[in-house]
């Protein structure tokens, strides 16, 4: 199953997250830190080989994450712009086999 | 498949398959997508032909991998960059120092081999990160502490090597001074264990530190003579309480008693902590609250106060003076910090506040009187880091915001050494603004003041960013270096540089012409012959390489 984080101060986020709760993804919300999500979430999906992380978040929430996930040797796949909100960028990271 | 310099690529296939007989397949990495996870982040050369990148890169998991590897490159002339997990950004990142190195990437050697918390130390593999580290401490509960950088995403012992700092109690916060004890896999794939590590049977690597002859270690930090792949490291004892107080002064001329003080106070152990120094009145915040200004903003100022702002010079003016006076907005404000048992922290501030007490007008303030450990649920209220706690909150910091509008893509840091002294942070400001000034680049708003990581010097450091584009890239790349040259003139060097600028930083270590650079490369050849480790690493390049850029 896939996790999606999404940042909850923003409505175009949330809207985002609420769309991926509908599908049944896993859903994690931040208010832009990502050590909690990192470190009591994300770290032992990727230690234990879980599939793509989803997101949608502020460019900085987004590059610490990048950056951590090449811990794993995991890559970004997707990452493009929000349009509905420039402080936002939603991304896709996961392994090459994915 | 990307080729190391001056290495056929019949011996680099060779070479690229007897590593994965010694690791594995799956941990030799020759595509461009998993090469481009080493990439430097920040890179000065982002997406330029000169950006610094590795043919190949390698993960081992044991010491004995290690030493193979490197008994490997030396057979094929393979030039490797030891990395442990490369998340220096600022400072280089996992791209080596010279562009077709492979690089020997030490994530997987992660474990915590040692935490000892009756005598405070542990010892610990290169890929152990702060949190991995401060997990195991937590899980145990151990009454131990660790110091850990901001953000604390990185290598325990590559943080050391690097010359990394931290935020709690000064013996702490130098993180190459507090390690005590190292193994390293030579360039010719022997192992060798430092101090008291020297000694079979001894129980005492982590307790004592030269041991006994030369003390060794520190030419394996920063450096290209080995690979480290164990450190010990002092611990830090859980203090019982901490109090974190403001020293506020109303002057600019205040500045200089000020440093004077706190170098006698820290230097004497009375006080402990990170301390930190900032300017109501000049809107410059302390370390410990950037986070905060930055997902609440900074503190409101009134048009008058801005326009005031607008014209100072080296950060003063006799009307920005007289409105601070007027509206109680200090000049100057030191945050300091104490650990211990409450009575003791108590007295300490007593004590402080006397020596400080000769300025006139200083006034006294306790932010937080807290008993240890920290409730979990108060802890984002702090500075996690002055507890020991690793964070990533530093990200915030780059957001875009209405106080940020246009982040950068990164950033350079330029991080000059100067003396600890009011009037050293007056003339750091007084040539470097007016350098940003010539060479326009947006380093300065109205003054800076410097890092107090260590105990006898200041770090005057200043973000250089970096953008996505080549041209203003370059003009920042070669003001940068510009910036180095001046401040080698006034007898200020880094302490720490991203690859790219560690020529011109070495440059300016010239004394007696340049015998600090002639030894390091006489060790060079001796110990590295056939310079297979980290070329170019601080500009100490093996003979066939020198005189690169």
């Amino acid at each position: 199953m896939q996790t999606v984080v999404f940042d909850a101060r923003f409505p175009v986020a949330r809207t985002y997250g609420a769309a991926a709760r509908r599908k049944g993804q896993t859903l994690l919300a931040i208010r832009g830190d990502v050590t909690a999500l990192w470190r009591d979430e994300l770290l032992p999906r990727w230690r234990a080989g879980a599939a793509n992380t989803l997101g949608m978040t502020t460019e900085p929430s987004f590059f610490c994450l990048q950056q951590l996930a090449k811990d794993h040797w995991l890559r970004v796949l997707e990452y493009r712009a929000v349009q509905d909100d420039q402080r936002l960028v939603s991304w896709v990271i996961g392994g090459a086999d994915a | 498949m990307r080729i190391p310099p001056g290495v056929s690529q019949s011996d680099f296939a060779a070479a690229i398959a007897e590593f994965e007989k010694v690791v594995g397949k799956q941990w030799v990495f020759t595509g461009d997508e998993d090469l481009d996870l080493y990439r430097d982040a920040y890179s000065p050369f982002l997406n330029e032909p000169e950006e610094r990148v590795a043919s190949a890169a390698v993960a081992p998991d044991a010491v004995e991998a290690v030493q193979q590897i490197v008994r490997i490159a030396n057979r094929y002339r393979v030039p490797l960059y030891a990395i442990s997990t490369g998340k220096n950004l600022g400072y280089g990142g996992s791209a080596p120092a010279y562009s077709g190195c492979v690089v020997v990437d030490l994530k997987r050697m992660n474990r915590v081999l040692e935490v000892n918390e009756a005598n405070a130390y542990a010892l610990v593999e290169p890929g152990v990160s702060y949190f991995d580290l401060y997990r195991h401490i937590q899980e145990r509960k151990l009454k131990v502490w660790i110091d850990c950088p901001d953000p604390g995403w990185g290598s325990v012992v590559g943080n050391a090597i690097d010359r990394g700092g931290g935020y709690t109690a000064a013996n702490y916060r130098n993180h190459f001074d507090s390690h005590c004890g190292m193994e390293v896999v030579l360039p010719n794939g022997e192992l060798l264990r430092t101090g008291m590590g020297a000694i079979p049977s001894a129980e005492t690597w982590q307790q004592y530190k030269s041991g006994c002859g030369p003390w060794i270690d520190g030419i394996f930090s920063q450096s290209n003579f080995g690979i480290v792949t164990k450190m010990g490291f002092w611990l830090m004892p859980q203090p019982e309480a901490y109090m974190r107080c403001t020293v506020s002064l109303p002057r600019y001329r205040d500045l200089a008693p000020m440093v004077e003080t706190l170098n006698y106070l820290e230097n004497a152990r009375i006080t402990s902590g990170f301390p930190d120094i900032a300017s109501p009145l000049i809107g410059y915040p302390p370390i410990g609250q950037i986070q905060l200004w930055n997902e609440s903003g900074p503190p409101k100022m009134s048009d008058e106060h801005r326009k005031l702002l607008a014209s100072v010079s080296l950060g003063y003016s006799s009307e920005l003076e007289a409105f601070g006076l007027k509206s109680q907005i200090p000049y100057w404000q030191l945050w300091l910090s104490f650990h211990g048992p409450m009575e003791v922290i108590e007295a300490q501030w007593q004590a402080a506040q006397r020596h400080f007490s000769r300025i006139d007008g200083a006034k006294f303030n306790v932010v937080d009187r807290v008993q240890l450990p920290l409730d979990p649920a108060k802890v984002e209220n702090f500075h996690e880091p002055e507890f020991g706690i690793p964070s990533l909150r530093a990200f915030s910091i780059g957001a875009r915001s209405p106080w940020n509008p246009t982040p950068s893509k990164g950033h350079m840091w330029f991080s000059p050494i100067i003396p600890r002294t009011g009037a050293a942070i007056i003339e750091a400001n007084r040539v470097f603004s007016q350098a940003a000034r010539d060479l326009d680049m947006p380093l300065f708003r109205t003054f800076t003041l410097p890092a107090c990581f260590w105990e006898r010097s200041f770090i005057f450091i200043l973000a250089t960013p970096v953008t996505e584009d080549p041209a203003t890239n370059k003009r920042y790349r070669e003001g940068f270096k510009k910036l180095i040259e001046i401040g080698g003139h006034h007898g200020w060097g880094e302490y720490r540089t991203a690859p790219v600028f560690q020529k011109a930083v070495m440059d300016v270590y010239s004394f007696n012409n340049h015998v600090l650079r002639r030894f390091h490369e006489t060790l060079k050849d001796a110990i590295d012959p056939n310079g297979v480790l980290s070329p170019g690493r601080y500009d100490i390049w093996p003979r066939h390489l020198r005189g690169q850029p």
